[in-house]
């Protein structure tokens, strides 16, 4: 019994420092954001709770966050889509085509994705600007492709190695060409994990910042990271309010395509495939 | 016929099905069957050798021809049944036909024929993971036949089910077939099922056919000492014996003792030689007395088998087993002397050297 309490008291206590390890910042982040001090950091004054500063990013035409907001959207949403298009053909044949140096693939595609983002970033402005991309939704796009296609890759090769063989076997027989067991049996059986990984392309896509420092130059192109980073330079000083305004709402899209997939992502679909 | 990775799963593989037969390849674990299946199916393309339906080339190697499981015309039913989890019953048997661009009320209605047939109709609206072993077989079965197939082929479909429900549909599985009239290629490694299901059976091994026959000509004329241990349970006792003539008689020796019997005049056209004598466990029986003829054995081990008994016996130092049905011997202690008498008429006897080739055996010799 008191050897229960014991671990009770001890789990309780690791689960609330983990919770409050996590979310601390983001308390002080929207705390920040609803407080009408502009000196949030100062101990001076009182705490008052104003939607003010969300009011004005959504409102002020200066900041342009709407304009990031949107760039970013669409740039993780293409990002996303043409990621996992390309990823889920890519693990289609890697698991299923007799194809010579599978392995090979798959491991080069992994060492590509080990370069420093840094380390390519003087060559990839270099190459975007000769092709006079700089500052459009492309020179964001194709780059943010290469960088989040091997761990897609990697996510659904794990993902279609666990549907049964059989499965494909019993389309080509039904009738099926390739491409509609592509289509009608794998992308289905492997919802889960194909939303997952496009979930998580997307969010790499949007939280993605150095890339989008030195490649976008105003609010054509800039998302979000990069737009709310440069909100402190812009009028001399630090809109402490305004960030985190910015910086809550921004996280917005991601609850919410998080909440709307939950069920999706955990349903373990392949269940039931083969014998129980 | 096929390679995989360099090896020959299959090779030098002859086999001519008649219309709506049921065919059985059967065969122990990697002996190549399910490769001759998929070669069939179109699962895999041959490296040799040409595959007809009718009139009609559907895979030659010389030729380059290899139509896909579409073109053919095949439904196939897998061991693991491979059914769509994602789709209802109803989706999963309607899948062929969907995929084949069938108007929607004909799908309907077939799918609830073959539902009615199989008597699934309760379950078209159940998710595959909802149903048990049995009922996930029988959806299998339902989306190969909905449509009307040239060729039925099944890969071990009852192998995942308990053995009283195996029985059952085995039953079944036979009506459906005889009903249908399609030509039905079963793959299995059960002889069991190969002997109750085929019209006939083609034993492999080693991706090479060993004997094509009927059931009661594989147990009754087996082509070689494989054939022999792998069709029949218990399996038939191999012995190795000689076969000689003294003062004109012909008899058959095993260690030292002697098989005199006036049936072994049936082998007289035998050269003197080694060979191995087969012999079914029920063909050997025990006598009261030791008598002319009969053989002196140790009995190892009795294994009650319900209506009967498996007597482990030893033999001049050779294992073989007898099946009696007297209720005395279930109480017969290891150790104790036997006097067995073998039904020489119901003997086979395989060379001893080489591919261990039947040589004579009751059907062709008429000595029974």
């Amino acid at each position: 019994m008191r050897e229960r309490k014991i671990k009770l008291v001890l789990v309780l206590t690791g689960s609330i420092f983990m919770l409050l390890f996590c979310l601390a910042p983001f308390l002080y982040m929207i705390s920040a954001s609803l407080s009408s001090n502009q000196y949030f950091l100062s101990t001076q004054g009182f705490f008052e709770i104003t939607l003010e500063n969300y009011r004005a990013i959504l409102t002020a035409p200066s900041l342009h966050f709407i304009d990031y907001l949107r760039n970013s959207l669409i740039v993780s949403s293409a990002t996303a889509v043409l990621t996992i298009f390309v990823a889920s053909l890519a693990a289609y044949c890697v698991t299923r085509l007799a194809m010579p140096g599978k392995i090979f693939i798959l491991f080069s595609v992994l060492a590509v994705s080990m370069f420093p983002q840094i380390s390519l970033i003087s060559y990839l402005f270099k190459f975007m600007a000769g092709l006079g991309w700089v500052n459009t939704y492309a020179a964001l796009i194709l780059p943010y492709i290469a960088w989040t296609l091997p761990l897609s890759l990697w996510i659904l090769v794990s993902y279609f190695m666990q549907i049964p063989q059989d499965l494909d076997k019993a389309a080509l027989i039904d009738g099926c060409s390739r491409w509609q067991i592509l289509r009608k049996v794998i992308f289905p059986v492997a919802a889960p994990g194909i939303i997952s990984t496009t979930l998580l392309a997307f969010i790499f896509a949007f939280n993605e910042f150095m890339f989008a420092l030195m490649l976008t130059t105003d609010y054509h192109a800039r998302t979000i990271p990069v737009g709310i980073a440069l909100f402190q330079g812009l009028h001399g000083q630090t809109p402490w309010g305004n960030i985190m305004a910015a910086s809550t709402f921004s996280t917005l899209p991601l609850v919410i395509l998080t909440l709307v997939f939950q069920r999706r992502i955990i349903q373990g679909l392949t269940r039931g495939a083969l014998k129980g | 016929m096929s390679t995989r990775g360099s090896v020959f799963a299959a090779q030098d593989v002859h086999l001519e099905t008649r219309d709506n037969e049921f065919f059985v390849l059967l065969g122990p674990s990697g002996c190549g069957k399910s490769t001759v299946l998929n070669l069939i199916a179109g699962l895999e393309k041959p490296t040799g050798g040409e595959i007809w339906f009718d009139g009609k080339l559907v895979a030659s190697a010389d030729r380059n021809v290899s139509l896909n499981p579409k073109e053919r015309n095949v439904a196939m039913v897998f061991q693991s049944y491979a059914l769509y989890p994602h789709l209802s019953v109803f989706d999963n048997i309607a899948f062929p036909l969907r995929i084949g661009k069938e108007n929607e009320s004909t799908i309907r209605e077939s799918v609830n024929r073959v539902a009615s047939r199989l008597s699934i109709e309760h379950l078209l609206n159940a998710k595959p993971a909802e149903l048990s072993g049995g009922q996930r077989q029988r959806v299998a079965i339902g989306r190969a036949i909905v449509r009307h197939p040239a060729v039925f082929l099944l890969d071990e479909p009852l192998s995942n089910l308990d053995a009283q429900l195996r029985a059952a549909t085995r039953a079944e599985l036979k009506s459906l077939q005889r009903e249908l009239e399609i030509t039905t290629v079963y793959v299995t490694h059960d002889q069991v099922e190969a002997m109750s299901l085929g019209n006939r059976i083609a034993l492999l091994r080693d991706g090479r056919v060993e004997q094509i026959g009927t059931a009661e000509e594989l147990y009754n004329r087996p082509a070689n000492t494989f054939v022999a241990r792998f069709i029949g349970s218990p399996p038939m006792n191999l012995l190795e014996s000689h076969f000689i003539i003294e003062n004109a008689m012909p008899a058959v020796v095993i260690g030292e003792q002697r098989v005199e019997s006036v049936e072994s005049s049936g082998f007289r056209p035998l050269a003197p030689d080694q060979y191995i004598l087969g012999i079914r466990p029920e063909h050997i029986y025990i006598e009261e007395h030791e008598r002319a003829g009969s053989f002196k054995s140790e009995l190892l081990a009795v294994e009650p088998l319900g209506r009967e008994m498996l007597l482990q016996v030893r033999i001049e130092n050779q294992d073989a087993t007898v099946l009696t049905a007297e209720r005395k011997f279930a109480r017969a202690t290891a150790g104790a002397i036997l006097n067995l008498r073998f039904n020489l008429g119901e003997a086979h006897l395989f060379e001893k050297t080489g591919a261990q080739k039947r040589v004579l055996s009751p059907s062709n010799t008429g000595i029974a």
